[in-house]
């Protein structure tokens, strides 16, 4: 799953960066590391605001696609 | 290192972590900005002063999140303090969000430069029942780390204090990554660049692993030889960033005392409001509605519609009919802020001009003082206040974390027709004054998204083409009896918003391509916007306005002037009535034949008809004096005292020109260059040498759009022509930019 499709107000953790190398770097420096639980606060047409470290950071949906996440374990899929 | 007399000390830090509070409390009044050599970004420098403690020069780095090269603002940032030499850097820390704010942090640590760690924002990190453990922190990196608050002026002597101590003696770099596995790679790397005689061996043996471009650039030697020392350099950019994380987690967190008093998964106010100023339904009419209100206390003449709903009768409850201050207060209504201030300024102003006026006695002095320098300079002034108040609006909607938000929505929409989202917010202030929406392209992440937005933002019809817009298409109704004002004045925008969407499509795919610069951007939380920054904002584009009126403005005034008040033979035209044997005129009856095509030239009566080309040109000092030349002419054909719609009607008279001529004026006037202070205010924002490429393209586009106008008004079936062309132009487009971007593919794949 990637943060594009991730529901809003899950928790999810972050798996990997896809993408270009420059915007994984920048992304990187930000927060969005493999590893890091983040909760996507609003989800409209593909564009999303997250909550990661603390703060609120808010990504084009291009670049929410390049995220891979997963559910927790332990939570169900419907949950 | 001895005592000295004045220190230079950097302050750095992620965005919106009170870094320019900080700054604005240090150096208060004596900032300035400027921009960093090279690029748009600003640069602010100030000093701070106290007797007991010393004096230091403070230069405001950008906010950033890391030293990475990834943006111009962290650029510039790392060269300041690499190639600079502060005598100290001060690293400002949002005490809420260690997590986050300590990366880049880690990152400073590793330059040999002294640092101290400025602990921001404590107070509410305390009124949330939580503390830092300063002395822990401090020990753990080995700076000294100092709590402040900012926006309260608290500690900030002893902050300066401590950096003045810090400076004194020499650090060097310091890394957290020595603490893990990479450790002897790290000290390999860094011993080629000691040998090398390179400052700062510790960052640049760092950056060069992590496989940095300007590394890669700048030491191309060194680069290579730690290439072949550790040749499996991939994946050590990642795994710094975790240990750079993970550090701040497990070392840093104990730093932190106490528990919340709120629950962190509770929402905040900043969440519960974004639910409302982000959402989907809501979001955009919200700001709509809030840019509605500001255009309306900047511009309008009747507030809250008072008299538009008769609430103070015929006469109204603020008129000062006969006295001095007539007309500072809209008769019948209330005038808006941004009115009621800008009359004030001509009220002064004229007076000044009147009195001016009275100590001269000659003739031509007179007219060049009063009527020439005065009163060209003085009609920018006179807008000066209303262009400060949009920008002091705008200023607040940033500074508040609300145009965060609508970068996001705008962006949401438009991203998919390959728009930036982000670039909507300067060009809806064009619909104010194209001059504060060209400051606001600042905040646009690449040159090239810059360049188009600027390009474009003259087609959004500004206040003072409102009243051209207005007066013109009025006169057209009444004289030919067709369509109505409203019906012009709404396709006019339509037409201009379309216009500036196609340019920016076009630009894009042409001379300004490159990939749409993602959006990521952090949502800060909701502040009330500070007084005491915001009025130093203000203060600072107020005095750049200035500077532009006394230097660009006022030189081209004079020529107008000039040229509208002498003939060929060197004689002065003392009275206005004369305009039409000023050299002006001739000029404009030269260059009339230009404008045949659309509808203005040749076709029409060759006595009266260069007055629509001398407006055009007059229109360039503010784009209300299109109007007003014309009132001028009028009064020279012996209407004395005319509106400004009769003033059209009269010329329409006198210059049998035709609906398509008209429409084709307006057309014209909305989209060639901007008046003369936008121009200047763009010649400052745009990268070197896109000026002239942008006043050729404002000519382009108003002329070919102009000429189209006309003819398709004048002869309909044009139109059979002119829409294959549309449409063949965009298939070109179409195919042209399919070409490239399989050649961009291929260029890259090798």
């Amino acid at each position: 799953m990637t943060l594009y499709q991730a529901p809003e107000g899950s928790n999810v953790t972050i798996v990997k960066v896809n993408g270009e190398e420059h915007n994984r770097r920048h992304l990187e420096c930000l927060g969005i590391t493999s590893g890091e639980k983040v909760q996507v606060v609003d989800s409209h047409m593909g564009a999303v605001i997250i909550k990661v470290k603390g703060y609120r950071l808010a990504l084009d949906h291009d670049t929410a696609k390049d995220i891979e996440v997963e559910r927790p374990i332990g939570v169900t899929a419907n949950a | 290192m001895p005592d000295k007399s004045k220190y230079v000390f950097a302050l750095a830090g992620n965005p919106n972590c009170g870094k320019t509070t900080l700054f604005n409390s240090l150096t208060g009044a004596t900032a300035t900005v400027g921009n960093w050599p090279g690029v748009t970004v600003e640069k602010r420098a100030g000093t701070y002063k106290n007797k007991d403690i010393g004096t230091a020069d403070i230069v405001d780095l950008p906010g950033i999140y890391s030293l990475s090269p990834y943006t111009p603002e962290e650029v510039v940032s790392r060269n300041f303090i690499l190639d600079e030499h502060p005598d100290c850097v001060i690293d400002v820390v949002d005490a809420t969000n260690l997590e986050r704010n300590m990366y880049l942090t880690t990152q400073i640590l590793e330059m040999d430069v002294p640092v101290i760690i400025a602990l921001n924002m404590m107070d509410a990190l305390r009124a949330n029942g939580q503390d830092i453990d300063c002395k822990k922190l401090s020990e753990r990196l080995k700076v000294p780390v100092i709590p402040v608050s900012a926006l309260k002026f608290e500690n900030l002597d002893n902050l300066m204090k401590e950096a003045i101590e810090a400076a004194k003696t020499p650090r060097n770099g310091t890394s957290i990554l020595l603490e893990g596995k990479n450790r002897d790679v790290i000290l390999k790397a860094k011993s080629i660049y000691i040998k090398d005689w390179v400052p700062n061996p510790l960052y640049h043996a760092i950056k060069d692993l992590e496989g940095d471009d300007i590394e890669k650039k700048h030491h191309p030697f060194e680069f290579k030889q730690v290439n072949v020392l550790v040749p499996s350099s991939n994946g050590f950019e990642q795994e710094s960033s975790d240990q750079r994380y993970r550090f701040i987690d497990t070392e840093l967190g104990t730093c932190v005392i106490g528990i919340p008093k709120e629950n962190p998964l509770k929402p905040t106010k900043t969440d519960k409001a974004d639910k409302i100023l982000t959402s989907r339904i809501w979001g955009l009419p919200i700001f709509v509605v809030i840019l509605f209100l500001i255009f309306h206390i900047t511009f309008s003449n009747d507030l809250l519609f008072l008299k538009a709903m008769g609430a103070f009768g015929s006469k109204g409850i603020v008129s000062f009919a006969g006295t001095p201050f007539e007309g500072l207060f809209a008769d019948g209504g209330i005038a808006s802020l941004g009115v009621f201030l800008s009359n004030l300024v001509n009220d002064l102003t004229g007076w000044f001009t009147e009195w001016l006026r009275s100590v001269i006695t000659v003739s031509w002095a007179q007219g060049l003082v009063c009527d020439g320098i005065c009163s060209g300079v003085f009609a920018v002034f006179g807008f000066l206040p209303q262009i400060l108040l949009l920008f002091a609006c705008f200023s607040i909607l940033e500074d508040s974390g609300y145009m965060a938000r609508v970068a996001f929505i705008l962006d949401r929409i438009f991203r998919r027709f390959g728009l930036n989202g982000r670039a909507f917010v300067p060009m809806l202030i064009g619909f104010g004054c194209s001059v504060p929406a060209m400051m606001n392209t600042r905040t646009l992440s690449t040159e090239k998204q810059r360049t188009q937005t600027i390009r474009v933002i003259p087609f959004f019809p500004c206040s003072a083409k409102l009243t051209m817009i207005t007066a013109v298409s009025g006169a057209l109704c009444q004289a030919f009896k067709v369509a109505n004002v409203d019906l012009i004045t709404t396709a006019i925008y339509a037409l201009s918003i379309t216009i500036a969407i196609v340019a920016i499509i076009v630009m894009h795919a042409t001379t300004q391509r490159e990939k749409l610069p993602p959006f990521i951007m952090e949502l800060p939380n909701y502040h009330r916007p500070q007084i005491h920054s915001l009025s130093l904002h203000v203060w600072d584009k107020a005095k750049d306005f200035i500077k532009k009126a006394f230097t660009v403005i006022l030189l081209s005034t004079i020529l107008v002037w000039l040229f509208s008040h002498i003939t060929w033979r060197w004689t002065f035209l003392a009275d206005d009535s004369e305009l039409s044997q000023s050299i002006l005129a001739s000029l404009g009856m030269f260059l009339q034949p230009l404008f045949t095509p659309l509808g203005f030239g040749y076709q029409i009566s060759r006595e009266n008809g260069w007055v629509f080309v001398v407006s055009s040109f007059m229109a360039l000092i503010a784009k209300e004096n299109a109007i007003s030349t014309f009132a001028t002419f009028a009064a020279s054909l012996g209407y004395q005292d005319v509106s400004s719609v009769q003033a059209v009607g009269y010329m329409i008279q006198a210059t049998n020109i035709n609906v398509g001529g008209l429409m084709a004026f307006i057309v014209f006037n909305v989209l060639t260059l901007p008046c003369i202070a936008a121009v200047a205010t763009a010649k400052a924002e745009l990268p070197k040498g896109q000026l002239k490429w942008t006043v050729l393209f404002w000519l382009a586009v108003s002329y070919c759009l102009g000429s189209v106008t006309y003819l398709v008004f004048t002869w309909t079936w044009t139109l059979a022509i002119f829409i294959p062309l549309i449409v063949g132009f965009f298939v070109f487009l179409y195919f042209y930019n399919k070409k490239k971007t399989i050649q961009e593919q291929q260029v890259k794949a090798i």
